[in-house]
């Protein structure tokens, strides 16, 4: 499968590049894949995880707190409010044990980010005790 | 004429300022690089805002509105004054002040109000008899996307409740680490976005938008405003650390030539004491042998 190159943006935080062959983001409306060759799509994204499937199989896994996406001609673009990579999450303290319910709509950017990171260390750690 | 001691102690301190001249100077080089990535970030992440309001826009009816496009009469300005958080850069806050007092001169129909981002504007402006509706003395500096975006906000909300009617950034921008320029921007009402950039859809292209294009571009203009702000106040930053730089620079070697000055001196005095000492003995000696 050809791959496709993959930007994940965000303010005052380092860019990240990918050649991926598969790519899984949180849409407002709910995740969606994508594959090359996909049509050429652009949508709002709300909190959750994106997940990165790149050229030799590596997987890489981040939070969005919300944002934009854009697919076009093979080239996708996230463009996040605030971005978390798996490699350096901690669980947020106050959030352990907890259950992660939350209005989207209500929720605080700083709770978001929280929200977020709890969420991609679950995700990372299934085994553990958050 | 002042003696060995006093120019001995004179060079002690030279050289202790040049040390601090110096440390200054390296942390100044370490900020700006931190400043740097920060700011080449968010002006990645303006250039993609900016590049998907324009391809919206060629999908979307050219007389789409939104809340921050304007259209109301000015009455009110809403001046947003970037300076920097510390002294010790030459001109830099002196003239960030002045562009700031020459703008709230203009039109003196309109009324000003400041949001004063940075220690050194809000020290200045206390004194004087100005509207100040925001100050942000801690903002410059500490690069937190939360605390830029959340000032960032509070200025677009000034505008949507009608606080405001127009609002202008008054910032550096960064050209290289020896230039840099006063600008003055219009953030609100937005009127030029992507000016000089192509859509990248072609006409025969079909493409999804999950939710609409209006709703879309309702969430992106807000954010385009947003990292516009932030950028300001992050580059204002690289060019205070810039600025900062080039003076302590300056400084450290021009300690160093007073350093070499009073070596020169303390070598001639030396010298001459030497020498005033030398003939007082051949002086004393001659006396006795005569």
């Amino acid at each position: 499968m050809k791959p496709f190159s993959v930007a994940l943006v965000a303010p005052s935080q380092p860019l990240a590049i990918f050649r991926a062959t598969a790519l899984t983001v949180p849409g407002t409306s709910g995740s969606f894949g994508c594959l090359p060759g996909r049509e050429p799509l652009v949508a709002t994204l709300g909190l959750g995880l994106v997940h990165v499937t790149e050229e030799g199989g590596k997987e890489h896994w981040f939070a969005v707190t919300g944002g934009f996406f854009e697919m076009i001609d093979d080239m996708a673009t996230i463009l996040a409010d605030a971005l978390i990579p798996g490699a350096t999450v901690q669980h947020p303290a106050h959030l352990r044990g907890k259950p992660l319910y939350f209005r989207q709509e209500y929720a605080s950017d700083v709770a978001k980010v929280d929200i977020a990171r709890a969420m991609l260390w679950r995700r990372l750690h299934p085994n553990e005790d958050a | 004429m002042p003696g060995l001691k006093d120019i001995r102690k004179k060079m002690t301190g030279v050289r202790s300022t040049q040390q601090i001249t110096r440390a200054m100077k390296m942390m100044a080089t370490v900020k700006l690089r931190r400043a740097m990535d920060s700011y080449l970030s968010t002006h990645l992440y303006l250039e993609k805002l900016e590049q998907m309001v324009v391809d919206l826009r060629a999908v979307l009816p050219p007389n789409v509105s939104h809340p921050l496009f304007g259209g109301r009469a000015v009455k009110t300005t809403g001046i947003v004054l970037v300076t920097g958080e510390r002294g010790l850069c030459g001109s830099f806050n002196h003239d960030l002040v002045k562009a700031c007092l020459r703008r709230l001169q203009d039109n003196p129909g309109q009324e000003k109000k400041l949001i004063l981002i940075g220690k050194k504007g809000v020290d200045h402006f206390r004194r004087l008899a100005f509207t100040v509706i925001g100050s942000h003395p801690d903002l410059v500096g500490k690069y937190s996307q939360k605390a830029l975006g959340m000032a960032a906000r509070n200025a677009i909300s000034l505008y949507t409740t009608g606080v405001i009617d127009e609002l202008v950034i008054i910032y550096t921008h960064f050209v290289s680490t020896l230039e840099r320029r006063i600008e003055t921007r219009i953030l609100l009402p937005v009127s030029e976005i992507g000016v000089g950039r192509k859509s990248r859809h072609h006409g025969d292209q079909r493409i999804q938008f999950d939710p609409s294009p209006e709703a879309i571009l309702t969430a992106l203009i807000p954010r385009y405003v947003e990292g516009l702000f932030m950028k300001a106040v992050l580059e204002s930053s690289a060019s205070e650390q810039a600025a900062r730089m080039v003076a302590m620079d300056a400084a450290t070697d021009r300690a160093q030539e007073i350093i070499d000055e009073l070596t020169m001196k303390f070598n001639r005095t030396r010298q001459s004491v030497i020498t005033k000492e030398l003939s007082e003995v051949i002086a004393g000696a001659d006396a006795q042998t005569h």
